[in-house]
């Protein structure tokens, strides 16, 4: 008991007085996961709208993979994209292994996924005939795209939400790409890891307590959000 | 009048399966036009593919006589139409960017947005609802701010895709009389899905008729009333009693048929043995408790009660005089004859409210 009322003090300690070493893992935590989120975010909404909106062969077939994928283990992406950006892999000339770039390709493809999936989803959710509605009125497709990401904006928030929680919260993938490289590719889950092993427990609760903090406040900005659309 | 739009050698399949087969439709400048039919006989698929948001698979579509995806894109020509559909499909924003929404992607000035919207609003009473959510407010206002929205683009056609059908009766009654006045106030030409003959009657003059796809009958809606070509047309229109029966004489222009084991004269040119519908409307057919013989009605029986139906101002009387039929009685007179279950009656009714076609 004394350990974890200690570590907390300890903590405190370190938060309230502006750790530097802290400072710039959660700075870099919230660089690489929000980039990774931001593309996911592009990339996903893009991908779902446009799988949600068109009828070809093998749609469901499609989606039964996006939705499988929504789940992919992260050690398993982190081992392709090692294996990719390794010296002698495919992309090995570009020399990305254990850089921040790395985690961001890594993070980003777990959360494209999730936010594919939702957004699908919340295209879906919405009245079939909105689309007909739309372009009866006179939009054009790229008018009606729009107008139905605007009606589906709370759950594509929430999508947002997931696909951020997915990765800020990772660590497989990040420790295998990024190699935890302190001062350069260091994440608040990675460094959690390697001080708690360490026997660390105090930054380690501190760590801990920041990427809480961390998805307490992006959350509710986008919870905030999100009410307001209503 | 001319040609506003018209179809040609349209067909639509689903899962192979024909859904509409249309060789030609031509709705006129100004006309306002009835679609009905069963359920499943492509009167949406129709409608949507007038105004191409439907697929076909073969077929033409001509506005003003141009060829629409080549001679005007899909996207110009469906800038002269509005579609209002069976659900209200509001966007979740105001009651006033809802109706402005059409307009501002024609790219109207702000103050023309601004009159356009208040003045569709005022067709329909809901000024007061500009400001409001669309999900803050209810069904029949919600059905009213997409008939403002559909007209505030001045439309040269509006399609309307039941859009009454899930309103309560006084709401939807109400509705319908704004829009007839609009309508008439603005010159609109119309097409309207309805399974309502009141609705048909109230906004339409001409009507189609479809079955299991194909065209069945068209013209003058009292006239396609009067002179049904099939069953579902002679029910949709207030006939309740539909006989079938064999022609057993013939001479002329009146011929006999043979129902269950009455012969009825009726109006018509069949040849003998040939088989027939009779559609009798409930209103031609005549009640007394005694028989009439001074009566000029060719057809008089005497029948039993079998039902007396009270709706609204009159009675349903349902009698069987060796075979089923129906008439409405007003409420004094059901009370005068004090018709019951079992009363026995006289029916007569002319060999002219009588129309027949072959089967």
């Amino acid at each position: 008991m004394d350990l974890i009322i200690d570590g907390l003090i300890e903590a405190i300690r370190l938060l309230w007085n502006g750790n530097s070493e802290v400072f710039a893992i959660t700075w870099l935590s919230l660089k690489v996961s929000g980039t990774a989120t931001l593309i996911s975010v592009f990339l996903g909404v893009y991908t779902g709208v446009t799988i949600a909106l068109s009828s070809f062969w093998g749609k469901r077939a499609v989606v039964v993979l996006v939705n499988t994928c929504m789940g992919f283990p992260p050690v398993v992406i982190g081992l392709v994209v090692t294996i990719f950006l390794w010296r002698s892999g495919p992309l090995g000339n570009f020399g990305l292994l254990y850089t921040p770039t790395a985690i961001i390709i890594a993070q980003t493809i777990i959360a494209a996924p999730i936010v594919t999936g939702i957004s699908i989803a919340a295209i879906n959710q919405l009245p079939e005939k909105l689309r007909l509605q739309a372009l009866a009125l006179g939009a054009t497709r790229l008018q009606m795209v729009w107008l139905l990401i605007r009606e589906a904006r709370l759950p594509l928030l929430a999508a947002i939400m997931a696909g951020f929680g997915g990765v800020i919260s990772e660590i497989g993938a990040s420790i295998m790409v990024g190699g935890n490289i302190k001062g350069h590719t260091r994440v608040l889950t990675t460094a959690t890891a390697m001080e708690t092993s360490k026997g660390n427990f105090e930054l380690a609760i501190a760590l801990s307590i920041i990427l809480l903090l961390l998805m307490i406040v992006v959350n509710s900005v986008l919870t905030t959000i999100q009410m307001k659309g209503r | 009048m001319s040609h506003l739009i018209s179809l040609k050698d349209v067909l639509v399949k689903k899962d192979k399966r024909m859904i509409l087969a249309l060789d030609d439709l031509v709705i006129q400048e100004g006309s306002s036009c009835a679609i009905v039919g069963p359920n499943g006989a492509g009167k949406t698929t129709l409608l949507m593919c007038l105004s191409c948001l439907e697929k076909m698979n073969a077929g033409s579509i001509f506005w003003r006589g141009k060829l629409v995806g080549r001679d005007i894109s899909k996207h110009d020509f469906r800038r002269k139409i509005s579609v209002v559909f069976q659900q209200a499909l509001l966007f979740n924003m105001t009651v006033f960017d809802n109706v402005a929404y059409g307009l501002k992607l024609r790219n109207c000035s702000r103050k023309e947005i601004a009159g356009r919207v208040m003045r569709s609003l005022e067709y329909f009473g809901i000024t007061d609802l500009a400001k409001r959510s669309a999900r803050a407010i209810s069904g029949g206002e919600a059905q009213r701010v997409t008939l403002a929205r559909a007209l505030a683009l001045e439309p040269e056609i509006l399609f309307l895709d039941e859009p009454f059908s899930s309103l309560d009766a006084p709401t939807s009654e109400k509705i319908i009389l704004e829009l007839k006045e609009t309508i008439r106030r603005t010159g609109t030409t119309i097409l309207l899905v309805t399974h309502n003959k009141l609705e048909a009657l109230n906004l339409t003059r001409d009507i189609i008729v479809l079955e299991s796809g194909k065209k069945v009958q068209a013209g003058d809606i009292a006239h396609v009333f009067q002179h049904p070509a099939t069953e579902f047309i002679a029910l949709f229109s207030g006939i309740d009693s539909v006989l079938s029966g064999t022609v057993v004489e013939s001479r002329d222009g009146m011929v006999g048929v043979k129902i269950a084991d009455r012969v009825v004269m009726a109006v018509g040119d069949f040849a003998v043995g040939c088989y027939v519908l009779a559609f009798i409307r409930p209103e031609n057919i005549s009640l007394s408790l005694d028989a009439i013989s001074a009566s000029s009605a060719k057809n008089n029986f005497p029948a039993t009660v079998l039902d007396c139906i009270p709706v609204d101002y009159y009675h349903k009387v349902v009698v069987n005089c060796g075979f089923s039929i129906n008439s409405i009685v007003a409420n004094p007179t059901v009370a005068q004859l004090q018709l019951k279950t079992g009363k026995q009656v006289f029916i007569s009714f002319k060999a002219t409210a009588v129309h027949l076609v072959s089967t």
